[in-house]
């Protein structure tokens, strides 16, 4: 049936070839941000700063500080089966990096604008190169940029539109990249990684370097809740090593996202062992729900074969039953408390009812040690927050310069000014209390919210009157939202009563019933914000400043 | 008191949401000639029926905004001590068949929100129900942007839906809706079109409105606490 128009044999273009392969390595945004990510650890990044425009459709910029790439391997990195990972057979059989094949760069090139700008400690500069959509490789560029390299990836799939139009919203595409990196950061937590979507901070985490701060980064990614009831898992058996943490069944989930397995620092999905830990948590997981885990298997690289395919999320085991009993077991064990128990020492805490809390809290304001100097992060004229007296006063240190503020003084001072602009302007703005207050009153007061309801109006007030002895306040003055509410409606009562002047009263009442914020960064923060909209004058009320001669004075017989 | 008639106008639903504000549930309840259960654990839905009838409902089905005649649905926000919403709000169950004939603008996520009467009721679990204090009921009309947003939201968890990809679909789809299982008893299974394409059975879903969205909402109205 052969006729003469019938294609001949040939070679492809490299441009083609690298897009077929494109389709295998590069799915999705997510795809790219896991091979770079894995190119940067294998750099020996200590940092890597991850940013996402539109799910990664747009651009996907990763910067890190490993050990950069050499300005004479830069064309060679962009083109395929080229890597500095293996260079043997023996190598490809003793794993040890992420990579390996040297398919990823070129294949994200072909399918995509790239730009690599890197410098290698001893370089005197960087360099950069460029790919463009049609393929075409730029020459090499001097640049600048600090040790390591910098990958950007623009308009990913440009030249793909069939591949294109298969992706999701940006919303979509960018929750697989968050996945890819939560799971990344949880095998390397000496790294420290910074996760951006279209400018606003995702994840970022510290370089965890002791128990403490892998628990954080654990909590940030799996949830305190995790971190609280998991068990701890650490098995070692026939050259097996298992370690990391496992949900009681009881925290199981809707979805399989919080299963994170790692073999040898490689994320990993595999059916043999999520089967082998489904099986530890046996009867005790409801139908349809999934346990939460997150487990490192280390493994004799000989033992397994991550050659498989080439996103690598699949394994093949030499002795697969048997790495599936040692697992099982672990977990199992783990899960029956034969192991190390929980990760913290201390129970769940539940929520205690509302009172005591706020008597704890504010204790732990109280018992700040004296002198514990929080970084000035805020600025105003008195330094540093450095204590705080009787829950009222705060002691401030600058450059050996000490100052005792009265939070209440200040405070009153403020609400004044703006409870009077207001008035003078637009009028005081109100809003309603999303749970309205009901008040007892005695027949005085009831005169007195009859006869003066306009005026009560006008401060911002709205109540109304339930019987003789009971009204609702519905609405009260923005400005004055941290107050307790039925307090201020009682001091503005007595004010209209006696005939004082109500604003001032208002203000002062406030102050007394606003609650300081909890820890001294956050009153540093706080402070600042209203020292910032007081007119400052050394001669103010509720400012003292400590200098030897007023010390002096508080002791005069001495 | 004889219970209303459904309210004629949004003035006539604003004097009854003020003349209910800052009553306990007792007195409401007794207004409304019904009994109060000790708890809402076996009677969830009571807060709302009590509402209802209080207010003057008057849909005529589920898929129908609460106040028929005025295009107003009714949500109860049951809210902590220091004025937040814990739990997304159900809105209305997911069309789990036939998807291809749903839009958007016919959809009962978009009737329902379009224009909503949120009612805060206080929920402290050491608080028992008869006590708890009924919250300012808040009428409020969803601007071009927050449809927008709730839109962009329903597409995509609806095309998950039609593709019968349940085994994808979490909790975490979605910026301010979300779908979740509904059932009471996970043993309810209803029809729905698998990941083959083919009949599957599966546990009926709802939409549900995250609690962000409508924490944001509260306190863009009202005091903070």
């Amino acid at each position: 049936m052969s006729s003469p128009t019938d294609p001949h044999i040939q070679q492809l273009p490299v441009q083609l070839a690298n897009q077929i392969a494109a389709g295998e390595v590069v799915e999705r945004p997510a795809s790219v941000v896991k091979e770079l990510l894995e190119n940067s650890l294998d750099a020996g990044a200590q940092r890597v700063d991850i940013d996402i425009e539109q799910g990664g459709l747009q651009s996907i910029r990763i910067q890190d500080d490993g050990v950069g790439i050499y300005e004479q391997d830069l064309a060679l990195a962009l083109s395929r089966h080229a890597t500095s990972k293996v260079s043997s057979l023996f190598d490809l059989e003793h794993l040890v990096s992420l990579g390996f094949r040297g398919e990823a760069l070129p294949s994200i090139a072909s399918v995509s604008r790239l730009q690599i700008i890197t410098r290698r400690h001893d370089a005197s500069q960087a360099s950069r190169i460029e790919v463009n959509e049609s393929g075409e490789i730029s020459k090499v560029h001097p640049a600048a940029h600090p040790q390591g390299t910098t990958v950007v990836v623009d308009d990913l799939f440009c030249n793909a539109p069939a591949r294109r139009r298969f992706m999701r919203a940006a919303k979509t595409e960018f929750s697989h990249i968050q996945d890819v990196v939560q799971r990344i950061a949880l095998a390397r937590s000496d790294v420290a990684i910074q996760l951006r979507h279209n400018n606003r901070q995702i994840l970022k985490v510290a370089a965890a370097t002791d128990a403490v701060s892998y628990q954080k980064r654990l909590a940030r990614i799996f949830g305190q809740d995790f971190v609280d009831a998991a068990y701890n898992v650490a098995e070692e058996a026939d050259g097996l090593r298992l370690k990391g943490f496992a949900a009681p069944a009881s925290l199981h989930r809707a979805q399989t996202d919080r299963q994170y397995v790692y073999i040898n620092g490689r994320v990993i999905k595999d059916r043999v062992l999520s089967h082998a830990i489904r099986q530890a948590y046996g009867e005790q997981l409801p139908e349809g729900r999934f346990a939460s885990y997150c487990l490192h298997l280390e493994i004799d690289p000989v033992l397994v074969d991550v050659n498989v395919h080439p996103t690598k999320h699949e394994v093949r085991f030499r002795d697969g039953r048997n790495v599936h009993d040692f697992l099982f077991s672990a977990v199992q064990g783990a899960l029956q408390g034969q192991a190390a128990a929980v990760i913290q020492n201390n129970p769940v805490v539940s929520a205690a009812p509302t009172m005591t809390r706020e008597v704890r809290e504010r204790a732990t304001v109280y018992a700040m040690p004296l002198r514990q100097v929080v970084s000035n992060n805020v600025e105003h004229p008195f330094g540093d927050v450095v204590s705080v007296l009787a829950e009222r006063f705060l002691l401030c240190e600058k450059a050996s310069q000490h100052w005792l503020i009265d939070t209440q003084g200040l405070l009153s001072q403020v609400y004044y000014q703006r409870l009077n602009n207001e008035f003078e302007q637009q009028g005081i703005v109100a809003r309603p209390l999303l749970l309205p207050e009901r008040l007892s009153i005695k027949p005085e007061q009831l005169d007195v919210i009859e006869k003066s309801m306009s005026k009560i109006n006008q401060l911002g007030f709205d109540i109304s009157i339930m019987s003789d002895t009971t009204a609702l306040l519905r609405r009260a003055p923005v400005v004055l939202q941290q107050a307790d509410q039925a307090s201020l409606l009682f001091a503005l009562l007595d004010s209209l009563e006696n005939n004082t002047q109500t604003l001032l009263t208002l203000a002062h009442d406030a102050a007394l019933s606003t609650p300081l914020p909890e820890g001294l960064q956050a009153l540093q923060k706080w402070l600042a914000t209203l020292i910032d909209s007081v007119e400052l004058d050394e001669q103010a009320d509720w400012l003292l400043n400590l200098d030897a001669s007023r010390l002096e004075q508080l002791f005069p017989e001495t | 008191m004889p219970l209303p008639q459904p309210p004629r106008s949004e003035a006539e639903l604003q004097q009854r949401i003020d003349a209910i504000a800052g009553l306990q549930v007792h007195e409401l309840a007794e207004q409304c000639g019904i009994h109060v259960p000790t708890d809402l654990r076996h009677h969830k839905g009571w807060l709302g029926d009590l509402a209802e009838r209080a207010l003057g409902c008057d849909a005529a089905s589920l898929s129908e905004p609460d106040f028929m005649g005025l295009g107003i649905e009714l949500k109860t926000l049951p809210v902590n001590q220091k004025g937040l919403l814990q739990e997304s709000t159900y809105i209305c169950s997911v069309p789990l068949k036939d998807t291809a004939k749903h839009q958007w603008q016919t959809s009962c996520v978009y009737k329902k929100l379009r224009h909503v009467l949120w009612l805060p009721v206080q929920a402290s679990p050491e608080i028992p129900l008869a006590e708890r204090y009924i919250g300012t009921g808040l009428l409020w009309r969803a601007s071009e942007a927050e449809l927008a947003v709730l839109e962009q939201d329903w597409q995509e968890l609806m095309s998950i839906i039609t593709l019968g990809q349940f085994e994808s679909l979490s909790a975490q789809h979605g910026d301010v809706l979300q779908i979740r299982p509904k059932a009471a008893n996970a043993r309810v299974l209803v029809d729905a079109i698998g990941p083959d394409g083919k009949l599957i059975q599966t546990l009926p879903r709802g939409f549900y409105l995250r609690p962000h969205f409508t924490n944001h909402l509260l306190e863009q109205h009202f005091l903070a606490r």
